[in-house]
Order: C-alpha cells, then structure tokens, then sequence
C-alpha cells in the first residue's frame, strides 16, 4: 500500500518523532508505514486521517486499484 | 530512518523502561532457578521442605515473568506486537519440532538422554534472532 505519509509530514515540517509522539507509536513503525514495509491497522489510520485532516484514501492509496 | 539522533520519545522511554523491568525479571528468575539447582546439588538445603520453599519462590519470579512480558505487549505499538508475534510462533514452532525430533533421536538410540533445557535454549535463541532479524527487516 502507497500512502503520502512522508510528504505531509513534510508539508508540517514535523520529524518522524513528532509524528511518532502523535501517534504514540515508536519512530520505528513510522518509518516502515512511510516505506510502505508496513500497512497501519485502521484504527492507527482513522489517527492519521485526524491529525493530517484530511480522509484516509488521500492519504492511503492501495497499489492494485 | 530520519531523525535517529533526536531525542526519544515519550512512547520510546516507557518502551525502553519496560524492556528493562522485563530483563530484570528475567534475571531473577533464571538466578533464582540457578540458585534452587545448585543448593539441591550440593546440599545447601537441610530439610526437603525448604527445597520445595525454594520450588516454589522459583515458580513465582517465574509467574511474574509471565506478567511482565504480557504487560510489555500491551504497551507496544502495533508494529512492534507483529514483530513479537512472529518471533513467538517461530520460537513455538522450531520448539514443537525440535522436541520431536529430539525425541525421534532419543528413540532411534542416536542420543541417549532428553535434556528440556535444549529445548528451551533452542526456543529462546529462535526468538532473539527472529525478534533481531524483524527488526532489520522493518528498518
């Protein structure tokens, strides 16, 4: 799965660790979502979809559609 | 990984504090389990009673072990209990073959004792190098 986790992170000017602290998630985890090494739960992506504002398809894209 | 260097985060020092009060039970324990074998070995204890007292004080560091570690799993994040996971049904599963084929060897005569602890220190090295080898992987 895609997702633009990175670019509105950069958009903010936030480091992993402020979107880590966000999340309440290691740095880790953030870094392999943004690598698409790992898919977040829905729950994990509703938190996203709150912080950024903005709906989970827009920031989640799956790669086979 | 960006921002390696900055400071940990509120979630990355109760993580780390857990693995600490986790591997602090874990050393208890095993001492404990160290101390009761020995003492039975030489002779330490004078009545079987306080063996059994020792059994027993072995058994619930043992206990709380089990405790520790289920707590440390819930205050995870999601990644971090896949990772556990996995490294757990892999230990589970080389265990589970291991002990038969070790009791297959027992049986064909190529060995002529079953010792558990081979067992169990062939699961907890599964687990270690699968919990390292996750973690490289999800870098």
């Amino acid at each position: 799965m895609k997702n633009r986790l990175k670019v509105l992170r950069a958009e903010r000017d936030w480091t992993q660790a402020d979107l880590a602290s966000e999340l309440a998630v290691s740095r880790q985890t953030v870094n392999a979502i943004e690598k698409g090494k790992f898919d977040p739960s829905l729950p994990l992506a509703f938190r996203l979809s709150r912080l950024f504002g903005m709906p989970i398809e827009e920031i989640f894209q799956d790669e086979k559609s | 990984m960006e921002s390696t260097m900055s400071e940990p985060t509120d979630f990355e020092v109760r993580n780390a504090r857990g693995t600490i009060r986790f591997l602090c039970w874990v050393v208890t324990w095993v001492a404990s389990m160290i101390l009761v074998d020995k003492a039975v070995l030489y002779g330490w204890y004078t009545s079987p009673h306080i063996s059994v007292l020792g059994i027993v004080i072995n058994a619930a560091l043992g206990l709380g072990v089990i405790r520790t570690f289920l707590q440390y799993l819930r205050a995870m994040d999601e990644m971090q209990r896949k990772i556990q996971l996995e490294s757990l049904a892999l230990a589970m599963g080389i265990g589970f073959v291991g002990s038969f084929s070790y009791s297959l060897l027992v049986t064909t005569g190529f060995i002529a004792d079953v010792e558990i602890s081979d067992i169990t220190l062939l699961m907890c090295l599964t687990y270690m190098a699968s919990v390292a080898f996750c973690h490289y992987r999800y870098r």
